[in-house]
């Protein structure tokens, strides 16, 4: 007997969408359109994982938004190939995963800050935007940052 | 528009942001990116705050943002439009009334900007922000050319 899953199923095979072939697919390193790279958002993966002001300190905090920093400039390497071709930073977008009643978000996002800068000089520091979470993927990570930025044509 | 009615209507100054490693707007060719400004409003919507409150919170960032945009380009008649907002509402609980908070943010960019003020918009719900402000938003501004 054919359930609805299957029906479902046979009406996608008959549009011939390649769906499968992209399962999990939709998620690229970064995207670019004329001079401006937008990369995904990247966490601290098993890095830090867990809450700033639960079982996380503000430096733990910090040092999981300095290890996305470096996370992003290896992108930046393996897209550009070479690093001299970044411009400007020019937005970045922060999730930082924190206790209920845990305020100082722009102490642990600094760990991303302060490393573009030191990196990237002038052209490094930029503007950005700070949110607090309670949840975020990989075994619940410390932060996840995305970035718009600009490079050299 | 005239950005000194702004600033008689509010005593909001604009954020100080050098020194910081941080940088309140950057251009790229005619597009202004604008960090999150905060409210000045402190607290947490459903538990400590109502939507008309942070409605006035959501003000208070425009204004911020204003400032911050005249500090920039100097002339307000060389914005073009605005683009694209992220509203976001310090909230926890059961609150979703985000959109309607956030609408104190736009009504004021269109109340001085009108049809050039009107913006795509996402508003959401964080159960923290910076210094727990009741109410940040960032935004992307089109210049003239």
């Amino acid at each position: 007997m054919k359930t609805r899953e299957d029906t479902a199923r046979n009406r996608l095979n008959k549009l011939e969408v390649p769906i499968d072939a992209y399962r999990g697919k939709g998620l690229v390193t970064a995207r670019q359109v004329g001079n401006l790279l937008f990369l995904s958002g990247y966490g601290a993966d098993t890095y830090r994982q867990g809450r700033i002001g639960e079982n996380l300190t503000i430096d733990d905090g910090y040092e999981a938004c300095r290890y996305i920093a470096m996370r992003h400039i290896a992108a930046l390497i393996d897209e550009l190939g070479d690093l001299s071709r970044v411009d400007e930073l020019l937005r970045a977008f922060g999730f930082i995963n924190i206790a209920e009643g845990f305020t100082e978000l722009d102490r642990v996002f600094d760990g991303y800050s302060d490393l573009m800068a030191t990196v990237f000089g002038k052209r490094g520091v930029c503007p950005r935007t700070i949110m607090g979470t309670h949840s975020l993927p990989v075994g619940n990570t410390a932060a996840e940052i995305e970035l718009i930025l600009s490079i050299k044509p | 528009m005239d950005i000194e009615k702004v600033y008689a209507i509010s005593d909001i100054p604009p954020v100080d942001r050098r020194g910081r490693g941080v940088l309140a707007c950057r251009r790229y060719k005619n597009l202004l990116f604008l960090s999150g400004h905060c409210s000045q409003t402190l607290g947490k919507a459903s538990t400590q705050l109502d939507t008309q409150t942070i409605y006035e919170a959501a003000r208070e960032v425009a204004f911020s943002m204003l400032a911050t945009l005249k500090d920039e380009i100097g002339n307000m008649d060389r914005i073009e439009y605005f683009v694209k907002a992220l509203g976001i509402i310090n909230s926890g609980g059961e609150y979703s009334d985000m959109p309607a908070a956030v609408n104190g943010f736009s009504d004021t960019l269109t109340a001085y900007f009108g049809s050039r003020g009107q913006h795509a918009r996402a508003a959401m719900g964080a159960p923290g922000l910076p210094g727990n402000a009741a109410v940040l938003a960032d935004m992307i501004v089109k210049l003239r050319e």
